[in-house]
Order: structure tokens, then sequence, then C-alpha cells
């Protein structure tokens, strides 16, 4: 049921993202998927039964590599050249499938021979949109249990679904319209003040989208007796930047550190090699949310950061109080998305040259202006908002309900159950 | 934590929520369902079931708009809601060439036609009404774009310029609640101007017939929210010049002919402001009989409708074109010849970002055929 369920999802569900139009490919795309998620499936045999180190393992494991990772450069290309849009889920199915065949190379995962469980772990379709990329031995090892629909998971899966879904609707959809009316300032007349903020915007934006996509995915997981792992554990409240890319979508950060710095002896190799390796991890971390330089850079500019980090941590970072830490992340990582939220290196230059009030205006020479009446006035139009996305970034409310609960879970459950149905409420409100 | 109870009651909800609306809408849920086979249509029809059949949705669209107005939010898709009614801040088209174009054609229409020609570009409600804005919004100073046109145009073409009458009238009731068109009050505050600039007296003397008090326009629909009051549509009965009227409508695929300035049959059929002249069609002509013998072409929007009852008394024969609506040929098939008074007349969002006002050169300049149904 839940693989033709999945089956079902991949066609209907692409279409509230990307039209009506596109809706003629999907066949297509489905094609693409199992075409790729099978064919890994058959190969999957040789490379158990001839085990590792042997060249007919490796020939079939290195051939599923470059088919997968080249059907996620080519696919993610075509879709950042606009050609056509890029199928859902490539990524997701694409790199769970080749995890699982490393694993079983490396002898750490086990043969699956159903058809049917190895298409559920590649493509169920609550994970489908942007992950959690899980381990076949979790996942598939879930099949094969008894299913436990314990009303506390089935409860656990509602309240992440609601907090998934307002995320998404309220947070992510709100700045990103805050975002949008940023953007369409004139070039001239963008400030210091109106860039910073425009750049929060996108990294709430980005954050609120894919951690709410990965609520709910974990939710619809819960709900159907599925576990499935966090993605994101507060990433905006890191006290450094090797700390956010450990809570920034967390399971692509670790498919990575295993498959490709394990593989290249992560830190023993002497300070140069961890320095190349830290450098690769990062740019690879960027390459993930689409193949283009400004992901590259973005993640080499961070991995710059993090390689500063294991260098002088110890001697200046790891001195100061937590919360100037804290600030010294969050004006990293606001500076290294005009990477990554920029079309070209030209405007991210020019982003960057704006937020730090360098730019002059090409013919009068003017001063930067820092702020702007009209940027006030976005801001103070949206203040709620903006407040709510800086109060929801931290794990302020997760860990009160927490300790609450140890004391009075009888009203910690009434208030957070009143709580999150008045939740459901106002993102029916604001999807109708 | 144990969460027993909380999930029933979770369940409770999604339940009653989902049957409620599926009892509520049986027949739109059966249709909804009935797409099921198609994939290109089902996800749209189940998201429009959910929308229209979730029980409760106008509150639970009046609680965003409080939630999002709580949180400062005074601009909702460029529309704002303002002392009693609804304003559509305007935004010019990126593309500047659209704008020129425009003028250009109405600049090479006056030379080549030799007919007295005339340009009104009517400001949008944001501009008359922008006190009622939140303070530093982003405005398009719409008053230095019209009268910079309007110079550029000077000694080949008549500008009436309207702003500083409906900005002077600014605490009446111009523009609907609703809709981003003048009032049939903006539009006989339109007219006082227009007539005198057209050589014409304008009448004073009217008598006003309120025929509904429910009505919703377009604004209304994109807003999605409430808070918004019904707009009033008038009727203004000329008691100076009466006259018989025959306005007739071509369609592409329909024509139709009414007799008298506000056909209620027209509303019946259609939509409520079609009261007025019957509607908007493509191509419109307004015969007056009685009145003096003059012509008018009126080459103009959707916003034309307001003003142009008030003119109909002073010509035998108001020809109105929408040139957007027109095809290139169709535009080629008629001719400005004949006319005695030509008459540019749309409101800016029309100029700034549509090419409407350079179709014009696909108008002929010869005499019109034998039969031709416009001369």
């Amino acid at each position: 049921m839940l693989f033709v369920a999945s089956l079902f999802f991949y066609l209907f569900l692409p279409q509230p993202f990307l039209g009506p139009e596109s809706m003629r490919l999907f066949p297509l795309n489905l094609a693409v998927m199992l075409a790729c998620v099978y064919s890994d499936y058959l190969l999957a045999r040789p490379i158990y039964l001839y085990g590792k180190g042997r060249p007919q393992a490796r020939a079939a494991l290195y051939f599923c590599a470059a088919k997968n990772i080249l059907l996620f450069v080519i696919l993610s290309s075509v879709g950042q050249l606009g050609i056509l849009n890029m199928p859902v889920g490539v990524a997701v199915y694409a790199f769970t499938s080749l995890g699982y065949l490393i694993d079983l190379y490396n002898g750490e995962a086990d043969l699956v021979t159903s058809p049917y469980d190895y298409g559920l772990f590649c493509f169920f379709f609550g994970k489908i949109y942007v992950g959690p990329i899980v381990s076949c031995n979790d996942f598939v090892s879930q099949l094969h249990r008894p299913r436990s629909f314990s009303l506390t998971r089935m409860g656990n899966g509602f309240v992440w679904v609601i907090h998934g879904m307002a995320k998404k609707v309220i947070l992510a959809d709100g700045v990103l319209a805050l975002a949008s009316r940023l953007q369409a300032i004139d070039y001239t007349e963008k400030t210091v003040f109106s860039m910073w903020l425009l750049l929060v915007c996108y990294i709430f934006a980005a954050y609120f989208t894919l951690s709410g996509y990965s609520d709910m995915a974990r939710g619809t997981g819960a709900l159907l007796g599925l576990d499935l792992p966090e993605n994101f554990h507060y990433p905006l409240q890191a006290d450094s930047v090797t700390d956010f890319f450990s809570r920034f979508n967390i399971s692509a950060y670790r498919f990575v550190r295993k498959y490709v710095y394990g593989a290249l002896g992560a830190e023993d190799n002497g300070p140069l090699a961890t320095t190349l390796n830290i450098m690769l991890i990062t740019m690879l971390m960027g390459l993930w949310y689409g193949v283009s330089v400004n992901f590259l850079v973005w993640g080499a500019s961070l991995g710059l950061v993090i390689v500063l980090e294991t260098v002088f941590g110890e001697r200046f970072l790891h001195r100061v109080p937590a919360l100037f830490r804290r600030i010294y992340t969050f004006v990293c990582i606001v500076l290294s998305f005009v990477w990554f939220s920029t079309q070209s290196l030209n405007q991210s230059f020019f982003y960057l040259q704006t937020m730090l009030g360098l730019s002059r205006d090409t013919y009068n020479l003017a001063a930067p202006v820092f702020v702007d009446e009209y940027s006030l006035y976005l801001a103070s139009s949206n203040w709620l908002l903006l407040t709510l996305c800086v109060f929801f970034c931290t794990g302020l409310t997760t860990r009160t309900a927490r300790r609450l609960a140890s004391r009075k879970p009888l009203l910690v459950e009434t208030v957070s159950a009143a709580a999150n149905l008045l939740l459901l409420a106002v993102v029916l409100a604001f999807m109708v | 934590m144990e969460r027993h109870f909380s999930t029933v009651l979770y369940g409770l909800a999604i339940l009653v929520l989902s049957a409620a609306a599926l009892l509520l809408h049986p027949s739109s849920a059966r249709e909804a369902l009935a797409m099921i086979t198609d994939p290109l249509v089902f996800p749209t029809v189940m998201e429009d079931f959910y929308q229209h059949g979730l029980p409760f949705a106008d509150t639970l669209r009046d609680v965003c708009l409080q939630l999002r107005m709580l949180g400062g939010a005074e601009e909702f898709d460029g529309i704002v809601l303002a002392n009693d009614g609804l304003i559509e801040n305007f935004i010019p088209s990126e593309d500047t060439a659209l704008r020129k174009k425009n003028t250009a054609a109405v600049r090479q229409f006056a030379e080549e036609s030799g007919i007295p020609t005339y340009l009104m570009i009517v400001p949008t409600a944001c501009a008359i009404y922008q006190e009622q804005l939140p303070a530093n919004m982003n405005l398009y100073n719409q008053k230095r774009f019209i009268e910079e046109t309007y110079r550029s145009l000077s000694g080949q073409v008549t500008a009436i310029d309207v702003y500083p009458t409906l900005y002077t009238a600014r605490e009446d009731y111009l523009y609907y609640r609703s809709d981003s068109r003048l009032t049939s009050l903006g539009g006989y505050t339109v007219y006082q101007t227009l007539a005198r600039r057209l050589g014409l007296t304008p009448s004073q003397e009217f008598s006003l017939d309120r025929v509904s008090h429910d009505f919703y326009g377009d604004l209304y629909d994109r807003w999605g929210y409430g808070g918004v009051k019904p707009d009033i549509i008038t009727l203004y009965h000329n008691l100076s010049a009466q006259r018989s009227y025959r306005v007739y409508h071509w369609d592409r695929y329909e024509e139709r002919t009414y007799y008298g300035l506000y056909p209620s049959e027209a509303a019946v059929s259609g939509k409520q402001e079609d009261i007025i002249l019957g509607g908007h069609s493509p191509r419109m002509e307004i015969t007056a009989l009685g009145a003096p013998d003059q012509s008018l072409l009126v080459l103009g929007d959707r916003g034309t409708l307001s003003y142009l009852p008030f003119l109909a008394s002073h010509y035998r024969t108001i020809t109105y074109l929408d040139l957007t609506l027109l095809t290139q040929w169709e535009i080629e098939d008629l001719s400005a010849q004949g006319y005695d008074q030509v008459l540019f007349a749309c409101d800016l969002s029309t100029y700034l970002n549509t090419d409407s006002f350079a179709r014009v050169s696909g108008l002929s300049l010869a005499a019109p055929a034998e039969g031709d149904p416009v001369k």
C-alpha cells in the first residue's frame, strides 16, 4: 500500500510546485526514478555476492555511483538552466540508493531482496521531497517488524506534521513574500539595511522550508508507523560554523561525512589533507542544493571558516561567551548566503559590497545609504513574522516544554494539545 | 511523554474537518473524486474543493487577515485595506518601452490623421487616496509621469489632466471600495473636466438612481479576505439633455443592442456592473437621437465606461474601441476617418503596462468601406 502510495504521490505531489504544464513530464520522471532505483537494486546482488575488494563488485559499485551522480548533475543542471523543471527528489532517491550500495560493499548493510522494500526505502513519499536520507538498516528493518501504531507515536506524528506545515505556510512563505519585495527594490536604491534584511529573510525561508518539509516527512512516517531521523536541529542557534553544518540537513551532512570525508581518511593524513577534505565536503554540501558555481562558492566560503575554526577555535572561539559565538556564527551564515541566494557571482559581489557599505553609485560616487524608509516600512509591517522566525529558530519552546513535562506532564499535554489545535486552525487560515 | 489524549483530539479534529467538508459539499466532493483519473486536473480540483469546502473558510480567512494585521502587515499582495475599502498599489512595468511606444503611437496618430486628438490618463486610486495608505509605502509618482507625458505631446495632442480635479475631490467616493475602477461619481468628476477640454458644456443636472448596494468588484476577488463594505452602483440620468440612446456591442461571436444607457436586462443576465452601458465589449457604439451631429472615437479601456455615459448626450455617435481586446486584423478593418474628435483615454496602469495605444497604428485612416459596422 505504501509503495503504491509513493508512486501515486510521486506523480501528483509536484504539481503545486511546478504547475500543471510540467505534469506531462511526470511519467518520464517516474520512469527515470524507477530505472535509477531498480538498476541499483539489480546490481546490489553482484556487489553483495562478490564482496568487498573483488573487481566485479567494485566495477558494479563504480558504475552505480557514476550513474547516480551523473543523473543528479545532469538533471540539476537542466533545472538550473531552465530547460526543464528538475524532477522532484532526485538527490534523495539517487543518494539514498548509492549510500546503501556503498554500505553493502563495505559489509555494513544486508542485502534487500524484496523490490517492494527497496522501492519504499528509496522513494517513500513522506521523504521524497527533501529527505531525510535514511540508512537501509534503519529503514528496512522497520518494514519487517510489526508496525507499532502507538497513540504516542501517532500523536508525535500529528504534531510534527502541524509544526512542519506551520513552518512552511506561515513562516517560510511569509518571509519569502517579504524577500521578494526587498529583492524588487531597484539596485541603485538598495541600502545596507535592506540587503541585510533580504539575506536574513532568505536564510529564514531556506531553513523553515527545508525543516518544515522534513518535519512533515517525519510526521507522515510516524503516522504510518515508521521512524525517520531528525534532519534539522536548530542550526541557526549554532555556536560555530562547524556546529551549524552538523545541525543543518543532518542526514545529507552525515552522508557526505561518512562516504566522502571518511573515505578520504578524515583527519588522519595531516593538516593539509584535513583542510582539503573539509573544503571538499563543504563544497559537496553546497552542490547538494544544486549544481551551480554559487552553491559551490557557498560551500567553499563556509569550508574556509570551518578550517579557520579548526585551527584557531581552541585559542579564540571557545573562550568568548556563548552569545557572542552565536552572533559570530549567524553573521558568517548571513554573509555566506550572498552566494546561496543569488544567481551569479557578480550579483553576489554586489550584495556583499552593499551589505558591507562599500558600494558606490557609479555615476555620482555618493556615499552608501545605510537605511531607507521603504525597507523600514517593510520590516515594521512584518515585525511579528520576523520575531516569530527568530523565536522559532531557537529550541526555547521545545526545551521549556520538555523541562515542564517532566514535572507536570498532564498540564503540558493539555496545553500543548490546545496550542497545536490552535496552530492547525491558523495554518488552515493561511492556506484557504 | 505519553500523548494519548492529545492524539485522539488531533485525529478527531481532522476527521471532523474532512467529514464536514464532505457533508457540506457532497456534489463538489463527488466531482473532485471523479477527476482522480486525470493527473493534470485532479490536484487543482482537490485543492479547490478543500479551499471552498472547508467549514468556516470565511471565518478562517478573516482570522488570517486579523493575524497578519496584528503582525504589522498593511499590504497584501499589493492591496491595502484602507479606511473603508481596498486600494491597490500601482507598480509600473519594468518594460519602459511600452510607455514609449504608446506615446509615440498617439503622437503619430495625431500627426497623420489630422483629426483633433485628445489624451486623458486617469490616475489610479493609490495616487488619489495616497493619504489613506501607510506612511513610507513605495508609491509610484503618477502625477509626475502624467505631466511629463502631456508635456512631451504638447502642441500635437490636447492633454486632459484630471489628476488635480480628482485629487481635490479625494474625500469623495471616487473609486469603488472593491474594484480598481472609478465609481459613477468618479466618472462624473472626470466628465466635468473632460467635457470642457473637448469643447463641450458639461451638464450639471442629473437624477441619481442607486441600483445596487452589494456590488463586489475584481479587487475584492483578488483580496480574498473579508472586512470590506460592499459598493453601491449609482446611475446618473441627465435631466438637461434627455435623449433616446442605442448601445451596440460587438464581441466577436456575439452582437447585442440595448436601447438605453443603463439596460437592466444586461445586469440580470451578467454581472451587476453590466447595467452601465450593458457591460464592456471590445467594440461599442452609442447613438443618441437628438444629440448634436458630432462623432467621437474613444480608444480606451474598461475604466472608460465610468465616464462614457456622461458624454453620450453630447454626440450623435460615440464609438468605443478597446485595442487590447481587438486582434490586429480586427483593428485593421476599422477606420478613424469621419470622426470629429478622437479621445485616447485609459487609466495609468493600461498606459504603462500594456501596449494598448501602440496598436492604434493598425487603424485605417482611409474612408471606411460601405457597410462597415462601425462607421
